[in-house]
């Protein structure tokens, strides 16, 4: 007889928990299962499964040489500033987009959108981000961000991104900003070089670097990526964090509010990821490190439990 | 400009944008079709040089599941052999969660397990495994995996429900 404990309800109950569709006595009944947390393993770490890498500006590059001109009209090349002629057309363009379009952009919820600059420069908004752009693009390359954004920089003027914590100066490259209120400054450059000004201190990131400011500590890190983890992976990533600021982020992403806040231990550093397609198995993430257990006061409540 | 022309997939900065938004769903999707990465991004190009070709008669609407019709078309022409292993290093995981002062032993099990996770998911069936990989890391929802293979929800399901059941049978007791 086959044993009860690989029997289930029926063959696509799994596939249903997979997908958080099972019905709330279906949930419940599984949660006592011998093997529940075999199968909360097994969906974590599927979490973070990932293809390798593929640099899709690369991928462009080649398609580029791949291609054959086949069109009589002039192209206008967008990356390359070799002269007064293309920098004139460039402006125009610059123009004819700022008046026909805004130059604050919001995030909602959940949600990531790109945004192209004038000069071609572009913009890959986090969720619940919102980003202010200089209206005279041609003069001045400068924005204000809040929230958590990377940035792919065309060589140009310089290009400056604001927050409320300290400023980040670039001349060509790629690099991500996060900015949570006065709770966490960090700048990773994935590319080129970028100046970082606070009002403390003043340095510069190559590729690779990074640099964090979290209330009370500054520190500085290496890396082995080519673009932030929740553009590929739809991963938050986090390194040497407090926990209260990572559930800060947890609760701006999900749009959820943590009622008792003051529960999490302050002094815990956190080094890690969490999802941001799952709420369940971002939160089971976060706070199991720590041993807490939480509950839904409301669908949009966390009460953590002591 | 009219209307018309704005959309066109003729014009380089509309085509820019649209390659660099489907460019890597496409050649993951062709990885998880094919089994094999470097192919996927050779066809991934070949179908994108495909759609420029042709860009006048393009619908911007529809280009996109154009494109990954092309995609999956060039593929089953250039692939010879039926049966192809999948290379379980087509595969990452990301890094795992960790608090500060994690021990080395505790590193080193996560990364056995990741392996072996990584190689369990290459040795499922095909079906299971397509299933598995296009919901989990493309994160395609049963009705839209329905959809591209012209199944029922439901037979996604249950291969959804197997993949899952093998994977745990193969993981065994390695804990993480």
């Amino acid at each position: 007889m086959k044993a009860m404990k690989n029997d289930f309800f029926d063959d696509t109950f799994l596939a249903r928990w997979m997908d958080s569709t099972l019905t709330k006595e279906e949930l419940t009944l599984f949660k006592k299962h011998p093997e529940y947390l075999k199968y909360v393993q097994i969906k974590q770490v599927s979490n973070q499964l990932s293809f390798s890498d593929y640099n899709v500006d690369n991928a462009f590059e080649k398609f580029k040489a791949k291609k054959t001109a086949k069109k009589k009209t002039i192209v206008i090349p967008m990356y390359k500033y070799i002269g007064a002629i293309a920098a004139t057309v460039i402006l125009l363009f610059g123009i004819f987009t700022f008046y026909n379009s805004p130059n604050n952009y919001k995030t909602g919820v959940a949600s990531t959108e790109t945004i192209l600059l004038p000069d071609g420069s572009e913009v890959l908004l986090h969720s619940n981000s919102l980003v202010k752009v200089n209206k005279n693009w041609g003069k001045d390359r400068s924005l204000e961000l809040q929230g958590q954004a990377f940035f792919k920089v065309k060589k140009g003027k310089k290009f400056s991104v604001h927050t409320s914590l300290g400023k980040v100066q670039v001349l060509g490259t790629q690099f991500s900003v996060t900015n949570y209120n006065k709770d966490l400054f960090t700048v990773k450059c994935f590319e080129g070089k970028v100046r970082v000004t606070t009002p403390e201190k003043t340095l510069i990131l190559t590729k690779g670097d990074a640099y964090q400011w979290t209330g009370s500590n500054n520190i500085t890190w290496t890396f082995d990526q080519t673009a932030p983890s929740w553009i590929s992976k739809h991963l938050v990533t986090f390194n040497k964090v407090p926990l209260s600021v990572v559930a800060l982020s947890l609760e701006n992403h999900y749009s959820i509010k943590i009622i008792n806040p003051e529960n999490i231990p302050s002094s815990n550093l956190f080094t890690g990821n969490y999802t941001t397609k799952d709420l369940d198995t971002a939160l089971y993430t976060i706070f199991s490190t720590v041993g807490l257990k939480y509950e839904f006061s409301k669908p949009n409540e966390v009460r953590i439990l002591r | 400009m009219s209307q018309k022309d704005e959309n066109s997939l003729c014009n380089e900065r509309n085509f820019e944008i649209f390659f660099k938004t489907h460019a890597a769903a496409l050649r993951n999707f062709l990885i998880v079709k094919f089994s094999d990465s470097e192919l996927a991004e050779d066809l991934t190009q070949e179908a994108f040089i495909k759609i420029w070709n042709i860009c006048a008669t393009v619908i911007p609407k529809t280009a996109k599941s154009y494109l990954f019709t092309i995609g999956i078309n060039l593929g089953i022409n250039k692939k010879r052999h039926d049966q192809v292993v999948f290379k379980h290093q087509n595969l990452i995981v990301s890094q795992n969660v960790s608090i500060t002062n994690e021990s080395p032993e505790f590193v080193l099990l996560e990364k056995e397990f990741a392996d072996k996770f990584k190689q369990v998911v290459a040795n499922l069936s095909e079906k299971q495994r397509t299933v598995f990989l296009l919901n989990r890391v493309e994160k395609k929802t049963y009705r839209e995996i329905a959809e591209i293979n012209q199944v029922s929800v439901k037979a996604i399901e249950k291969l959804m429900h197997k993949a899952l059941q093998s994977i745990k049978k193969e993981i065994g007791d390695l804990k993480f």
